[in-house]
Formats: structure tokens, sequence, C-alpha cells
């Protein structure tokens, strides 16, 4: 045998999806800059072939370029290895980063703020990496969301964590799938303040994004500034990613994503300023 | 979450007169989801173009 190249789709009738595919990336045009095909690797499901694990070493790009698929050759002593006669472009993948986040670096989507949107509010993602079973935890100084003008930062919103609410200032959102489109039941996000500092354990509960957010800032004229800028200052202990974004929200509560920053890793535990600027 | 598990059906089309790569070579393929996926099919690219249903167990 030569070469075999497939992919899996699959439906979620549970949440509406249809037609999703396990390997898979997301491509980003028109409103969505910088254009570019983010490749996301074998993503929520895990395949094996004749009983040996299928990891991205398999994972090639589809003719077309907007998607992947998992390429091996079987050799005669049933070893299973990656590609065949390399006529695919191989995707190198940064493992680091789950395959089923949305959005694996910054984006941003220039047709937002729509003139109709009223309340802006800065977020925070953090997931736990493939050692789950290592405990880990998050120390938070801050969250701070402003608006620019020319060179000029006004401060919108921000939390100090003088006090924190498990219910209004964060949650536990569903991770498999990833924030799926219209699905918004999560749990509160258990932390603790202790003089002005949060502190989360995202491996409490590795199977949820951990999701907290600035306050919203709401006016009723529309939003009319150059640029924004979200940005939080944190500490990461153990083996967790984070990710900051900002969304706006109409009248009809309707959410309009911004965009996101990269994902930022932990780093010797020393406190960092995790950042989504959209003037690029 | 209960991992729900697929395996490969065990009968397959023949496409073109061409025997099949999985069966001709005995390449079994099981994927396995965090949720409870459905219509869950395997493409075949290529020469053996083949689009296989897959069965839950």
């Amino acid at each position: 045998m030569d070469e075999m190249v497939f992919n899996v789709s699959y439906d979620l009738p549970d949440y509406s999806v249809n037609n999703w595919w396990v390997a898979a990336g997301n491509t980003y045009k028109g409103a969505l800059i910088p254009n570019r095909f983010d490749p996301h690797g074998i993503k929520y499901a895990k395949i094996w072939i004749n009983n040996l694990p299928v990891d991205n070493s398999f994972v090639v790009q589809n003719p077309s370029g907007d998607g992947l698929n998992i390429a091996f050759t079987i050799k005669k002593n049933n070893l299973i290895v990656p590609l065949g006669d390399n006529k695919e472009t191989f995707m190198k993948i940064d493992d680091r980063v789950p395959a089923e986040v949305h959005h694996r670096f910054k984006y941003l989507n220039t047709s937002y703020p729509l003139p109709g949107d009223i309340d802006i509010a800065g977020w925070m993602n953090a997931v736990t990496g493939d050692c789950q079973s290592q405990n880990c935890l998050i120390e938070v100084d801050y969250v701070r969301l402003f608006g620019r003008t020319g060179n000029q930062l006004q401060l919108l919103a921000e939390n100090e964590y003088i006090q924190f609410s498990s219910e209004n200032d964060g949650g536990l959102y569903l991770r498999y799938p990833f924030f799926p489109a219209g699905y918004d039941q999560h749990k509160p996000m258990p932390g603790n303040t202790n003089s002005g500092i949060l502190t989360i354990y995202p491996s409490q509960s590795p199977d949820s994004v951990w999701h907290w957010w600035t306050p919203h800032y709401q006016s009723f004229d529309g939003f009319h500034f150059d640029s924004y800028v979200m940005a939080c200052k944190l500490r990461i202990e153990g083996n967790v990613i984070v990710q900051a974004g900002i969304d706006f929200k109409d009248r009809q509560n309707v959410t309009h994503e911004l965009g996101c920053s990269d994902w930022y890793f932990e780093n010797g535990g020393t406190w960092q300023e995790v950042v989504f600027d959209t003037k690029f | 979450m209960k991992p729900t598990a697929f395996y490969l059906a065990i009968l397959l089309t023949l496409f073109s007169g061409c025997l099949n790569p999985l069966e001709s070579n005995g390449i079994s393929i099981k994927v396995e989801f965090p949720f409870s996926a459905k219509n869950v099919k395997l493409h075949i690219w290529g020469e053996y173009s083949e689009i296989i249903s897959m069965t839950e167990t």
C-alpha cells in the first residue's frame, strides 16, 4: 500500500452542529484579519489505526488549502507511519495549544463594533494543557479594558479583585465542544481573593473553559474609539494557558466578538501582562 | 463526560471495482469522541475515494 488519506466527519445534533471534521482548522478571510488558515490538528477525537494512536504528525493540508486530512502508510510489519509519498503538505502544529480552541492566534474582526452595539467587556480564557492531573493555578492582579483615541488610552472598566463574584465575574463554560454557538449554560467560577489578588485553580475542572471578564461598560451612543485594549496581569503555575479578548453586545444582548490575543503560557511563575490590542 | 467510541463498519462498499484499501490491507480505524457524536463517516480521499459510515459500539 502506498498511502492512505482520510478524514472523519460527524454531527452534534445536541448543539445544532453538522458536518464537523476530526482533522480541521479555521480560515480567516473577509473582515477577519490577518487573512490566514490556522491548522488546529486532530480536534476532540482520539484516533487509532490498527490500535496505534494517531497524533498531529499525521496531519496534512487538504488540496484546497482550507482544511486538513490525515495521511499514513502502513509498512509490512503492520507499523503505521505518518504520510506516504509526501505529495501532501505536512502541517506543523503547536501542541501546547489544545486543538479545540476557536482561535490559536490573535485575530480581529474589523466589522465590529456595529452601530447598534451599546456594551463592551474584556474577557479572559484559561484552559489546562494535556497534563490535566497536574495541579495548576492562576493569580490575577487586575483586568483592564481601554478605548484608544490617537495615542490616548481611556480606562473603560477594570476589576482590581478586592472582591470577586463567582456568579457575576466569571464562569466555567463547556470545553468539549468549545463554546458552542448559542449555548450559554455555565457554572460559577470558583475563586478567592486576598489583598487584591484573585486565585483560581483550573485543574479543579480541566473539562471546562475558565472564563472571566471585566465589568461591562455601556455607551448608548455607540462606540467611536480608534482601537481597544484588554489587559490582564496574572501569574501562572502549572500547565495552563490563557488568552484575552473583547466582546461587544447590542440592545438584544447579541454578542459580537471583536477578536482575541495569542495564547500566553506559564513563564516560570513570574507576573506577566496578557494583552489584546486591536491596533495591529 | 463518558467517551463514545465508534468503530469502522464491517461491510465496505467497493468503489469502481477497486478493492477498498482498508479491506485489502486489514486496516482498522477507531475514533473516540468526548461527546455523543452522530452520523460519523470515514472519508477516504484519493484513488480509492470512499465514504463509509462508522458504527457505534
